[in-house]
């Protein structure tokens, strides 16, 4: 079979597009701003992307499965609230942890049974329950406030193991389990291969429903942990807290390496994802780049992954028919 | 001979929605017997196997499984109970190992927090692949391999789960000959073993081949069962179709003359499957192209009609030479074009009878410059479709994933031949379709040769290229490598061309 | 031929008469609006004699309030106040109504309270400029408006606000002023300043007056203008990223009490949040007088605040209305309070507390 040169090089391209995006920016960032290497800038860029980083936990499982969740970030800014508003009655940053991961797990589940038994498509089930998370939310943090809180508050966001911070530590640790969980496990095989064909896994009998409802309350559970982490190491809860977090979430996963359309991508890809956009974004500020065009190129990042997602897809498809002929 | 049968299925009654599918259904089956089952499309074949493998559940009637009652709620219950269903869709993770795919069901594990043992997995797998002679390491991924490799792989599963029954469901529709007589050694292996195999398939030669005993269903009734050696074709078709018929066959209209001009000249066709293909098309004639499965016959009127591009060679449509050829193009000059998969290329599944007949010749249908269609010309447009070809549905709105694979290709069939085309390309007409929707398509075809059509005839069978076409063409590896009148062929002269540098 | 004729001058006759009716009565609603019109120019022109109320004389003394929103803590005790001291002031009722930030809203609930025969209308602008219009026409009509806290770009009854500006300054001088050791040279005290958004006429007043008190301290100098767009996540990030690159920044200005805990948590996370005293404390200073702020400058963790009196604005407010009810008007148009701020540190803050002036703790 005549492949060309051209579509080699084409080839080539579209399979590794993301990764040769990378290279670059690890050149220009080597070039520009050697600083970001020091172990403390690491350790700050852990932190601040921390909530995000744990709820990309919770959305590359759901990828792998083909669904997402764009009520994430919506179900972070209700367990902020709700932490708040528990702790202004109690004082109980505990009491707190429970009622928020109570709440979004609870969020989660809804979800779970919208999408994996109504079978309503996933992406316009969680546009709706994030409009109502994000409307109950609204509704007791009151418009355009900030609720700040006494500085007791911040004791948990602050506290420090052996001179880092609790946030980054959760995030290490929650990761190194689910990378275990998800490769050693047979919930993590079951999740691959419903994502893979989920008919093949119910003729298999495994119970396809079950195993989903649980990625879905695993995936409310950490919200909810990142929610409570979030406002104490903000001191509090704004307006609006977390919109848009989710497409940060599939954007590093899709970086990471794992599929929109299921079944492909590993847990320690999405780890790497999260490192990267985490440090995208903290060089966008550094470069002072104004709000409105951070916004475009946000934009622009998640259509680049996206689309590098896609196209690696056709190519692979395309290699294998050529294969095949032969 | 066994006093009591190893599977006994009693009365089985279905009903979906009030309509009853199988209605009293028995069959009897041996241990150590391959039983073949026959039916048309709606026949109840594939509903009776779903309810023996959990699919669906009975409404009423018993299953009796080495004598002892069987209730079989899930696919669980089934697998349990030793049944196992290879379907016509593979049920495999494409994106999994082999080794996954075989085990998912019990995967092994070890240690204090019960992580999967890979190794035993690997190996566990391995040894059911020795089994079923598949040669590939248990680690490759399943999309690696070849359509019949995977199908082996599902067997290989379903002897990991100690299957005392098993259903192939229309297991060679996608293997080449080599393939299927690998397959059909397998199966009497597990003949001598002593299992119970459900064999379901449209192709007689099949049930002849391999099969000791066959039960025909028809409307959901068993119409009877015999004894392969004893039985014919003609009395099958009896039995599947209700009725005599009079002719599978029907007769060709005389070959055209030496002199007739050519419809269609194709020369030197080259693109990444095709090495320089040339032949040429007489009006009025009936041309085959046979070959293996990869040979390039679908590459080359794919190419024709203009769906793939082309790197070399010319293409002249009644002495015209077309530079680029496009589908609209081919269209405007005359060239229809029927695909080999009809639910992806060929109908719109989720519109009605109605619409995929009348879009192709919408503007025909319409008002100019309005652009409005005439609703009364285009519902008379789609009666006389509907009475022409024969077509069986509840009427123009109903949707044709619903129809019958026959029926569906009845529908592209007449769509196309609305076109009023000079040429008509079918790539394997008759897949999938039962005996009774055949025998009508291979009528409809004769009649629109007789008022002037040229047709163009793929086919993997055998039979219907020997039978159907003036001039055979056989194809391999991109290129003309033989050609027979319709009187000179014979099934071994072609089949020896093409196994003519066939690596397989 | 005769009968139609005939009816036809009759309708005819008739349809005039209506015409005319018509034309008379726009005539006199005319001369209405064209007295009141005259009345508030004399208004203007005038010692401030106000012109005919017409909700005034109906038996009851009736406040209306429009407020931006209810949920900021400064204006919860604010509201709190009038709620238990109205009547004290001679007021027999009092409507509150809140517009969510919405400055359609806003000016509907304004009209609202016209029609439901408010006496005096107050008002905390949801936007300075978008409210004018439907302020002018309230006072067009011989109601007068007063604003709270935030100013509404024409000229209204009487206001009563912060002089943020003079707080700007204040504060500015108190953290230049603390900063300052012995034999420091040009430029060696170095300013992080947050800038919360533009859009806010308060923030802009407080920037000019920071900025022109650091004009005159040689010593201080302004490192980083951060845009923290009312965002505490983005204060939170601001200040990581600017210590991350000069961990040496001497003071962190925040406008606004609800940003002073990022700030906090971000040095502490850095481990840059030493106490006063010890080497390397970064100043902390903020505007508002929240509670956050006040407890954190008692916890030692921020050091000054410039406090707002809102405990102020609520008895000013009423002290004109009840003026107003007993027939004693401003002396001139467009009356203005620009209430200072207080400078609340360490080392004041409890005599402040004592002296009860504190609104953010009691």
């Amino acid at each position: 079979m005549k492949v060309s040169v051209g579509q080699k090089i084409r080839g080539f391209l579209f399979k590794n597009a993301v990764a040769i995006l990378l290279c670059g920016l690890l050149c220009f960032i080597l070039i520009r701003m050697p600083s970001f290497f020091r172990p403390q800038n690491l350790v700050s860029l852990a932190s601040e992307g921390c909530s995000f980083g744990i709820m990309t936990i919770g959305m590359t499982m759901l990828m792998l499965n083909g669904y997402i969740d764009i009520s994430m970030g919506a179900q972070l800014y209700l367990a902020g609230v709700i932490t708040i508003k528990i702790y202004q009655m109690t004082g109980n940053i505990w009491v707190c942890l429970i009622g928020s991961m109570a709440a979004t797990v609870c969020v989660s589940l809804c979800n779970g049974v919208l999408i994996a038994k109504i079978g309503i498509p996933s992406m316009i089930a969680t546009l709706a329950v994030k409009n109502v998370c994000k409307g109950i939310s609204s509704l007791m943090i009151g418009k355009e406030s900030v609720i700040s809180m006494p500085p007791e508050f911040t004791m948990l966001g602050r506290y420090k193991l052996w001179g880092i911070p609790i946030s980054v530590i959760s995030l290490g640790v929650l990761f190194l389990i689910f990378i275990v969980i998800m490769k050693r496990t047979r919930f993590g095989h079951y999740v691959y291969a419903i994502g893979d064909n989920a008919d093949a896994c119910q003729a298999s009998g495994i119970n396809v429903f079950l195993t989903r409802e649980i990625i879905f309350a695993v995936s409310g559970a950490l919200i909810g942990y990142a929610g409570v982490i979030n406002v104490s190491r903000l001191g509090g809860a704004q307006f609006n807290l977390g919109e848009g977090m989710e497409f940060s979430c599939v954007a590093a996963a899709v970086v990471g390496g794992v599929s929109m359309t299921g079944g492909r991508g590993n847990m320690l890809g999405a780890v790497m994802g999260v490192i990267i956009i985490a440090a995208l974004d903290q060089l966008l500020r550094l470069f002072s780049v104004s709000n409105y065009l951070y916004d475009v190129f946000w934009g622009a990042i998640v259509l680049f992954t996206v689309s590098a997602d896609i196209l690696k897809n056709y190519e692979i498809k395309r290699e294998r028919e050529n294969k095949k002929t032969c | 001979m066994e006093n009591q049968a190893y599977l006994q299925i009693n009365n089985i009654c279905k009903s979906f929605f009030g309509v009853p599918i199988l209605k009293n259904v028995s069959i009897s089956i041996d241990a150590g017997e391959i039983h073949g089952l026959l039916g048309g499309n709606g026949a109840g074949k594939s509903t009776l196997m779903n309810v023996l493998g959990g699919i669906y559940t009975k409404d009423s009637g018993d299953i009796f499984i080495d004598g002892a009652k069987t209730n079989i709620r899930n696919a669980s219950d089934a697998e349990k109970a030793g049944i196992s269903f290879i379907h016509q869709e593979l049920k495999l993770f494409g994106l999994r190992s082999v080794a996954e795919n075989i085990e998912i069901s019990n995967l092994p594990t070890s240690g204090p927090f019960g992580f999967v043992d890979e190794k035993k997995k690997n190996s566990d797998a391995q040894k059911w692949l020795d089994m079923v002679g598949l040669n590939v390491k248990s680690k490759v991924r399943l999309g690696e391999l070849s359509i019949a490799q995977q199908q082996l792989v599902e067997i290989a599963k379903a002897l990991s789960l100690n299957a005392k029954i098993m259903i192939f469901d229309e297991p060679t529709s996608s293997l080449t000959a080599h393939e299927t007589q690998k397959l059909f050694e397998i199966i009497r292996g597990f003949k001598r073993e002593g299992r119970c195999i459900i064999y379901i398939s449209h192709k007689f030669d099949e049930i002849f081949q391999i099969c000791d005993r066959v039960t025909v269903l028809r409307n959901g009734e068993n119409a009877g069962t015999l004894d392969v050696k004893n039985a014919t074709s003609d009395e099958l078709i009896r039995m599947i179709i209700g009725r005599k018929l009079n002719q599978y066959f029907p007769e060709l209209p005389p070959a055209p003359g030496e002199n007739t001009p050519a419809v269609l000249e194709v020369k030197g066709l080259e693109n990444n499957r095709l090495n320089g293909m040339s032949f040429d098309l007489k009006k009025g004639e009936i041309l085959g192209l046979f070959g293996l499965v990869g040979a390039g016959k679908s590459e080359t009127v794919r190419a024709i009609f203009g769906i793939d591009k082309l790197s070399g060679g010319e293409i002249a449509v009644n002495g015209q030479k077309v530079k680029r050829m496009t589908p609209k193009r081919a269209m405007k000059l005359g060239l229809s074009f029927l695909t080999e998969n009809r639910r992806e290329e060929g109908l719109v599944m989720k519109l009605d009878i109605r619409h995929n007949l009348t879009i192709p010749i919408i503007s025909r249908l319409s008002v100019p410059v309005v652009k409005c269609v005439k609703l009364r010309e285009e519902s008379r447009t789609v009666d006389s479709a509907f009475a022409r070809f024969m077509i069986k549905a509840t009427g123009p709105k109903q949707r044709v994933s619903t129809l019958s694979g026959g029926n569906q290709q009845k529908v592209v069939l007449s769509k196309w031949i609305m076109t009023n085309p000079d040429v008509l390309i079918l790539d394997e007409p008759t897949r999938g379709v039962d005996v009774g929707a055949k025998a009508e398509i291979y009528q409809l075809i004769v009649e629109m040769v007789r008022e002037g059509l040229s047709v163009i005839i793929i086919s993997c069978e055998e039979d219907e290229i020997l039978e159907m076409c003036h001039r055979i063409l056989v194809v391999n590896e991109g290129r003309v490598v033989g050609s027979f009148a319709q009187k000179e062929a014979t099934t071994e002269k072609m089949l020896k061309l093409c196994m003519a540098g066939d690596e397989v | 031929m005769k009968r139609t004729k005939k009816a036809a001058r009759i309708t005819g006759a008739l349809l005039l008469t209506l015409a005319m009716a018509a034309q008379v009565t726009a005539c006199q609603s005319k001369g209405n609006e064209g007295a009141g019109e005259a009345a508030a120019g004399s208004y203007i022109a005038e010692s401030g004699m106000p012109a005919e109320n017409p909700n005034l004389n109906d038996g009851v003394n009736r406040v209306g309030i429009a407020y931006s929103n209810l949920a900021a803590e400064a204006t919860q005790v604010l509201i709190a106040n009038y709620e238990e001291h109205y009547k004290e002031y001679g007021i027999d009722e009092l409507i509150i109504l809140q517009a969510e930030n919405n400055l359609q809203t806003q000016i509907e609930q304004v009209m609202d309270l016209v029609n439901q025969k408010c006496d005096i209308i107050i008002v905390n602008a949801v936007d300075s400029d978008g409210l004018a219009e439907v302020c002018d026409q309230v006072m067009a009509k011989g109601i007068p408006v007063m604003a709270v806290d935030r100013p509404v770009f024409t000229d209204l009854y009487y206001t009563c606000m912060s002089n943020n500006y003079e707080i700007g300054r204040d504060v500015a001088r108190a953290f230049c002023m603390m900063s300052y050791e012995e034999g420091m040279g040009d430029g060696a005290v170095k300013v992080l300043k947050c800038v919360n958004g533009t859009t806010s006429a308060a923030v802009r007043d407080r920037l000019a007056g920071v900025d022109d008190e650091l004009a005159l301290w040689s010593h201080v100098r302004m490192v980083g203008e951060p845009s923290i767009e009312f965002d505490i996540e983005k204060t939170y990030n601001a200040v990581i990223d600017a210590f991350t690159a000069d961990p040496d920044i001497d003071v962190v200005y925040v406008s606004g009490g609800n940003y002073v805990a990022p700030v906090v948590s971000a040095l502490d996370e850095l481990g840059l949040l030493k106490p006063y005293g010890e080497e390397g404390h970064v100043i902390i200073a903020s505007i508002d007088g929240t509670a956050t702020e006040l407890n954190g400058i008692l916890a030692g963790q921020n050091d000054i605040s410039g406090v707002q009196r809102f405990d102020l604005f609520g008895s000013k407010i009423l002290e004109a209305c009840q003026n107003y009810f007993n027939g004693i008007y401003v002396d001139s148009y467009n009356d203005e309070d620009l209430e200072p701020g207080i400078i609340t540190t360490p080392w004041n803050i409890e005599n402040l507390k004592a002296k009860n002036m504190l609104w953010g703790i009691h």
